[in-house]
């Protein structure tokens, strides 16, 4: 072949690919289709047994990770709990609108041992709700003598993912193909309860009794958001 | 010289029936390189990223004389077929925004440019360049996340070692140091991840550029560039760890930061450079006049 004409050749594949990959690109974030979560309003102050903390030790907020946190994340809650009994629990939820490549959330095995905490365990567990189970994991991690189970679920698109590192890579990439065939990009939201106490079944427990009481006492439509449990 | 030249169309002799496939190239990649400019190269400890652009294309530029040469004989089947399977890469990783799809990509679609065009004496001529775009591909994040955390865990430890030793009242808590009243986090960019990435591109490019004979010549500079910048980090922690203390956090934080971070390119380079010096020495050709 002459290389002009060869020339010509491989410029319209190159052309034709460039196309293609115009028109395979999911445009739409699946969380602009819905109204913008917001977590500060959706998450109720009191609920059940439960009533917020306001937070007494203001956080030193390294900017670094503030600036980074802001990218990945769309929202972030950070909230403290105490119930009637003066258990304290830690809630945490980060919403992001984009979890494609760069942008997925953190793993909170990850952080917690960048933050100088040890992770002693780590183990899938199942979350008995009145809408169903969730798949969530179960940490224990220390730091000093502050003992700190964590208990917590990724919901990715639509579902809450499995724990397990496999499994969770399996469903992710299951959810992202679903999602791609009809042109949304999945959003992730990483829903992280944690206390200081080291009895981790008590600690456990009360995690769980809190996810309850919260999920309660939020509209369906904001259950399905925060859990992936019941239909919007 | 001239008759030759004037014997074949004059298009051909300066190349332009490389401008459609510039062209291609170009609508292909300018949308990549303008959204990796914007998501990596902006970020802390990324800017090596149009460096390493540049360099390729100098590469290219300084082989032109294969690529304008009238090829002797092409490889077609094969070329078109490694461009096809560059290109469906492409698709892929630029529809799923995958950057280490898309620009990986860059290495078949080249590849099969230069066998179609002008056979496997082009891709010889310019395996060097193909093998540096592997440095312009960003590292996925859950790998980033692998080696940065114990890189940092470690980074901190051999810090405090050091300075303890040193007597400093120094201790650190996973990647947090703590020296007298100040609070020091290791953050990412400390980890020193990008350093080691952007240290070991310069020095295969130095390598590249010398065209030592010996093997185990550059296979030492080539075990010692992981080392040394590792090295080179941890001088770095060390002297942001000791400008905080002395000097307060302010100065810590401000010009020394960022300044600290030549330094620990500077330190690195000449380290590497005099451990050539001594090598040269060693594998010094012994009789050259042959």
């Amino acid at each position: 072949m002459r290389s002009n004409r060869m020339a010509f050749l491989i410029t319209a594949l190159m052309l034709a690919a460039s196309i293609g990959a115009v028109v395979a690109r999911p445009e739409e974030k699946a969380a602009s289709l819905e109204s913008a979560i917001s977590l500060e309003a959706v998450v109720p102050k009191h609920f059940g047994d439960w009533r917020e903390e306001p937070q007494r030790i203001v956080q030193v907020v390294n900017p670094q990770a503030q600036d980074l946190l802001d990218k990945i994340y769309s929202e972030t809650l950070s909230r403290a709990y105490v119930n009637s009994g003066g258990y304290r629990v830690m809630l945490s939820i980060a919403y992001g609108s984009d979890q494609r490549g760069d942008l997925r959330a953190h793993r909170p095995e990850n952080c917690y041992p960048a933050q100088g905490f040890t992770l002693h365990r780590e183990e899938p567990g199942h979350l008995a709700t009145p809408f169903g189970e969730i798949p969530v994991q179960r940490l224990f991690t220390s730091k000093g003598s502050r003992e700190e189970p964590v208990t917590y679920w990724f919901k990715f698109g639509d579902e809450a993912v499995p724990g397990d590192r496999a499994a969770r890579n399996l469903r992710k990439r299951l959810v992202e193909l679903r999602y791609n065939f009809t042109g949304r990009i999945p959003d992730g939201l990483l829903f992280r309860v944690s206390s200081i106490d080291p009895d981790q079944v008590r600690a456990n427990q009360l995690q769980d009794q809190f996810i309850n009481q919260l999920l309660q006492a939020v509209s369906p439509a904001e259950r399905k958001r925060l859990s992936g449990l019941g239909d919007s | 010289m001239s008759e030759i030249l004037h014997t074949k169309p004059y298009w051909r002799s300066v190349g332009f029936e490389w401008l459609p496939v510039v062209a291609g190239l170009l609508i292909l990649y300018v949308p990549t390189f303008y959204d990796l400019a914007l998501m990596i190269w902006l970020r802390d400890g990324d800017a090596h990223g149009p460096i390493i652009l540049a360099v390729i294309v100098w590469l290219i530029w300084d082989k032109r004389r294969v690529l304008l040469a009238v090829p002797v004989s092409t490889a077609p089947a094969t070329g078109l077929a490694l461009l096809v399977i560059g290109l469906l890469l492409y698709i892929l990783g630029r529809s799923q925004g995958i950057m280490i799809f898309q620009v990986g990509a860059l290495v078949p679609i080249l590849a099969g440019v230069l066998l179609a065009m002008r056979g496997w004496t082009a891709l010889r001529a310019l395996w060097f360049m193909l093998l540096f775009i592997v440095y312009l591909v960003p590292l996925p994040g859950y790998f980033e996340d692998a080696i940065t955390l114990p890189l940092k865990q470690n980074v901190s430890v051999i810090a405090e070692h050091i300075l303890y030793t040193a007597g400093y009242p120094i201790a650190h808590e996973g990647v947090i140091l703590t020296v007298g009243p100040y609070q020091l986090l290791v953050a990412d960019a400390c980890a020193g991840l990008n350093s080691m990435f952007s240290l070991s591109a310069i020095g295969l490019l130095y390598l590249y550029l010398m065209r030592y004979k010996s093997w185990l010549h550059n296979g030492l500079v080539l075990a010692s560039l992981l080392p040394i910048a590792f090295c080179a980090n941890i001088v770095r922690v060390i002297i942001l760890v000791l400008v905080t203390y002395h000097f307060g956090d302010a100065a810590g934080q401000g010009f020394v930061h960022g300044f600290s971070g030549i330094v620990l390119f500077v330190v690195a380079l000449t380290t590497i450079l005099l451990l050539d010096a001594v090598l040269v020495t060693f594998f010094k050709p012994k009789a050259p006049a042959q």
